[in-house]
């Protein structure tokens, strides 16, 4: 069991741990500052926990509590600018005789601490698309801590390596150590990246963020395995997370981080069930639950006001716009398919079959409701998403759209220039990263005025005060303008990316996994922005995540997309309660609820085979030729069964 | 990766093919022919130059044959190792220009060399050590070294080397081995005066690739496979080696296809400055005299190796990065 205890000056719920035989890791009182151009910031401020053998503790925190910067330290990886100004982290003796050392009096790259790294604590990072070499093989970097730590030769580590990917259930592993990460997918990746954290057979396994990139069937599997290696290897496992859904899977005792100091910490049941803390209960009231009653409102940590009162006539609610029906059919998709061929390299090119993206999918989305669109990545929902666009063109099938001004549903492939604009107008897109979405060399008025500079709305000036209004509307100051997006945080950057979205008084919006890449609090921050803009607005959207709690929480009605199919449609609410289809069944069952009575249930490591349409039993497996056709089995509840339509 | 050569290999073959049609024709492009030039340059000094010679001549040089017989002759020519005629020197191209093309190889991959020695550890430390003093210090002679015109510097050295070292002033070796056959000493006098040329020529490709490498350099180090190869415990001389530079040397080995022609054709002015017997002045003057083959077979050379320099980055970087080599595979 593990104890934490915090410095005597932050608020300290639980005693000063007695030292016992058990301890692993202990961290006391320490400090981490950050030089700065600005001065110093102290980014870990009196943190002190005891990490026991064979133990899980999580460090829990939004980006910017210091938790990484702590883990960093443990492997005394800390950039240059960090410097620790007080405080100890000391590990006890090894498994393998190894002797206790002191890891704050080591210098940065000195023999002992590179002894250390990669041998006796070793790391799971977040990403792992980019956590890997691109220029080495598999075998080469997982190999590589026994070739620096237990001197094995290039042949030796290979073999080794093919073994530890044996370990992390990796398929064919003699084949994998001669692969490069390209090659693998991003859950086979992280496989990958776990071997080689273990490769060194650690006393202390950090695991930072170690399924935030995943989707949420690949997190599942992850997870399980994180659980049975540590159970196997007796190692202690330092989980960093903000996900309270994975310190519920897999953790014991959790310590609450806040602006580097310690708030709260204890074992994990009961702070669950009774968070002291008021920040605790706030995160915990920020995440979006699967089971029970859905809740109208998510409670962000820093609650957000959205200023409607003060829309331009530009920005009134679509439900005072004249000849508009209630709930008219939108957008209407008809077959629709992507296809690519299949390509040989080179000067010739042949052409073999064709990849289907998106295959036969079929769509209504009413005026202003809200439809969820749920898969997992590669599913093709973000091509359909492009296709409605109109970015990309359909192999077949039609997107239809009714803006409900009485003119009708018009092609989107087929429409006139003039109308095409007009479409733009009426349609806008929120994308996943808020980073990577933002020019980072233009002011924030020029992003949120540039929609409007594009259609030739309005005079200078009149597009300066709608983009203020615009701030105002996603709750941001509009004396921010003069900025650059890049002293904004990502939370403030997707309210941005919503406000320019919004610019045009869009009928429709595309939300591509608009809070994928947030903080749960962050997250709970926009989507409450998002749920207000709709009603304020009559907003119709159309909303896509790998997150099936999150939908549940902002849509009306719920599809499911898997390999380019769409297998199951219902209201939100019937769809977590009684899904029919082995796909959605397996999405459900891999949410990790932030609920320590509730487990994963090992069965879902069959997930990702259900998301191979050969696998899906009788009546749901697809016709021969790939077709599938609706089957009703409730009320508005679609479920795809094999066979032509 | 064999077929994929051929492809490569048979395109290339096309490529050039192409470019001979192409050379032919910019280098009849001029009105008259050598002839004509000739025969001009006689009647200024005062010769009459008889009707009959000037046909026997004509018949003779080939040049009374239509336009596409006289292409077929000379690409032939070049196929077989044939190289033509020098019309102006009266000695076969071949004989003519095999001296200059070896020393001005030499010259040429002496100055490569140097670049990749001096940049490679300079544009590493820099990185490294960046915001430090001595990166400032070495970035300040790096654009000094880029701003300074490499005529000038060739004066102020080729001045420096005769007052320290008494080195013969321009050339690339001593007048007493001009035209004599090759020797130890001859050699030796070349590597004497190579050195001034080579600093010259080099000097700004070097700062130019310091900060190429600095900039590559500076993405990849916080990257976060860096971060994953030092929390396994990979020394740091080892893991900047292993990891960052390798990714960082894609756009120089891309470059090796630039590279090939450059050594050939680069740096004119300064070997006129100098006088360096390399093929930037004789191709100025073969095309000024309308010396068809001279011209000719020296473009030739420069699109052979312009394609085979294209080529071999091109395998070079499909064997060093697997993204390259795999990747047209595998995705989708």
């Amino acid at each position: 069991m593990t104890q934490a205890a915090t410095a005597p000056r932050a608020a300290a719920p639980t005693p000063e741990a007695p030292s016992g035989h058990d301890d692993l890791l202990r961290v006391r009182d320490l400090a981490i500052d950050f030089r700065l151009p600005t001065g110093r910031l102290r980014a870990v401020d009196g943190v002190g926990f005891t990490l026991r053998r064979g133990a899980c503790l999580a460090l829990v925190g939004e980006s910017g509590s210091g938790k990484s910067t702590i883990a960093q330290c443990i492997q005394g990886i800390l950039p240059h600018t960090a410097e620790v100004v007080g405080g100890r982290v000391s590990l006890a003796a090894g498994r393998h005789g190894e002797p206790s050392v002191e890891i704050t009096t080591l210098g940065r790259d000195s023999r002992s601490m590179l002894a250390l790294r990669g041998n006796r604590v070793a790391t799971i990072f977040q990403e792992p698309m980019t956590a890997l070499s691109p220029l080495h093989t598999i075998g080469d970097q997982v190999g590589e801590p026994l070739r620096l730590h237990a001197g094995l030769s290039r042949r030796q580590a290979r073999a080794a390596a093919a073994d530890l990917l044996d370990r992390v259930r990796f398929p064919d592993p003699a084949r994998a150590v001669t692969m490069y990460p390209f090659e693998l997918s991003g859950g086979l990746r992280q496989r990958a990246v776990i071997a080689m954290a273990l490769a060194g057979e650690p006393d202390v396994l950090i695991a930072d963020e170690p399924t935030t990139a995943l989707d949420v069937t690949t997190q599942a599997e992850i997870l399980a395995l994180i659980e049975s290696l540590r159970r196997d290897a007796a190692m202690a496992v330092l989980l960093i997370t903000h996900d309270l859904g994975v310190v519920a899977q897999l953790a014991e005792h959790m310590v609450v981080l806040h602006r580097g100091r310690v708030l709260e910490a204890g074992p994990v049941r009961p702070l669950f069930r009774a968070p002291g803390h008021a920040y605790l209960r706030a995160l915990m009231g920020a995440v979006p639950r699967l089971h029970g009653a859905v809740r109208a409102r998510l409670t962000p940590l820093r609650d957000i006001r959205v200023d409607t009162t003060r829309l331009g006539p530009g920005h009134r609610a679509d439900a005072a716009a004249p000849g508009r029906r209630d709930d008219h059919p939108m957008l209407t998709l008809d077959g629709l398919e992507k296809s690519y061929p299949l390509r040989h390299g080179g000067l010739f090119r042949r052409e073999g079959g064709r990849v289907h993206a998106v295959r036969g999918v079929s769509l209504d989305l009413r005026a202003g409701s809200c439809l969820g669109l749920v898969g997992e990545s590669g599913c093709g929902k973000t091509t359909l998403m492009r296709m409605i666009a109109g970015v990309l063109q359909p192999s077949a099938g039609r997107v239809l759209f009714d803006a409900g001004d009485g003119a009708g549903a018009a092609d989107v492939a087929t429409m006139d220039r003039a109308r095409l604009t007009r479409y733009r107008r009426e349609v806008q897109y929120v994308f996943q990263d808020p980073f990577s979405s933002l020019n980072p060399r233009m002011t924030v008025r020029e992003i949120v005025s540039e929609p409007l500079l594009i259609h030739r709305l309005g005079d200078a000036r009149r597009r300066t005060d709608t983009a203020a209004e615009l701030l105002r509307l996603v709750g941001l100051d509009a004396r921010m303008m003069g900025r650059y997006p890049h002293s904004f945080s990502g939370g403030q950057r997707q309210r941005l990316c919503i406000a320019r979205a919004l610019a045009l008084n869009p009928r429709l919006l595309l939300c591509d996994e608009p809070v994928s890449a947030l903080d749960v609090s962050v997250q709970a921050q926009v989507l409450n922005l998002l749920a207000d803009l709709r009603r304020a607005l009559g907003l119709t959207m159309l909303f896509v995540s790998h997150n099936l709690a999150v939908v549940r929480h902002v849509a009306d009605h719920i599809v499911v997309m898997c390999a380019g199919r769409l297998v199951e449609k219902a209201p939100a609410g019937t769809l977590v309660t009684d899904a029919r289809h082995p796909y959605t069944r397996a999405l459900l069952a891999a949410v990790p609820e932030p609920d320590p009575d509730w487990h994963l249930d090992p069965a879902t490591m069959a997930a990702t085979r259900a998301s191979d349409p050969d696998g899906w039993p009788a009546p749901y497996r697809p016709a021969a030729s790939g077709a599938t056709r609706w089957s009703a089995v409730g009320a508005d509840h679609l479920v795809a069964v094999g066979g032509e339509m | 990766m064999g077929g994929y050569l051929l492809r490569r290999i048979g395109l290339m073959g096309l490529t050039l093919v192409v470019t001979s049609v192409l050379v032919f024709i910019i280098i009849q492009l001029p009105p008259g022919d050598y002839l004509t030039t000739y025969i001009e340059e006689l009647r200024a000094q005062g010769e009459m130059v008889p009707p009959e010679r000037i046909a026997y001549m004509r018949e003779q040089y080939g040049l009374d044959q239509p336009l596409v017989m006289q292409y077929l002759a000379w690409a032939g020519g070049l196929l077989t190792g044939n190289l033509g005629y020098s019309f102006e020197h009266s000695v076969p191209v071949a004989s003519l220009i095999g001296d200059v093309f070896v020393l001005t190889i030499l010259v040429n991959a002496a100055t490569v060399l140097f670049v990749y020695l001096m940049a490679f550890p300079i544009g590493l430390y820099s990185a490294t050590h960046r915001y430090s003093w001595s990166d400032y210090g070495l970035t300040f002679i790096g654009f000094l070294g880029l701003a300074t015109p490499n005529f000038l510097l060739a004066l102020i050295l080729l001045y420096l080397s005769n007052r320290w070292f008494g080195t013969a002033i321009g050339g690339l070796m001593d007048p007493v081995y001009l035209n004599q056959p090759w020797s130890l000493d001859k050699a030796l006098s070349v590597l004497g005066h190579l050195w001034v040329p080579v600093v010259v020529i080099g000097t700004a490709g070097t700062a130019a690739m310091i900060r190429r490498l600095r900039a590559n350099l500076l993405d990849e180090l916080h990257r976060p496979y860096v971060t994953t190869a030092r929390a396994k415990g990979v020394p740091p001389t080892r893991l900047l080696l292993k990891y960052p530079l390798r990714m960082a040397l894609n756009p120089f080995v891309a470059d090796i296809g630039n590279l090939l022609p450059q050594l050939v054709s680069g740096s004119v002015i300064v070997s006129a400055v100098m006088s360096l017997p390399t093929t930037g002045p004789l191709l100025l003057r073969a095309l000024a005299a309308q010396d068809y083959y001279v011209a000719g077979a020296m473009l030739m050379f420069l699109a052979l190796l312009t394609v085979a320099g294209q080529l071999l980055s091109d395998v070079l970087l499909a064997v060093l990065d697997p993204r390259i080599r795999l990747g047209g595979g595998t995705r989708r």
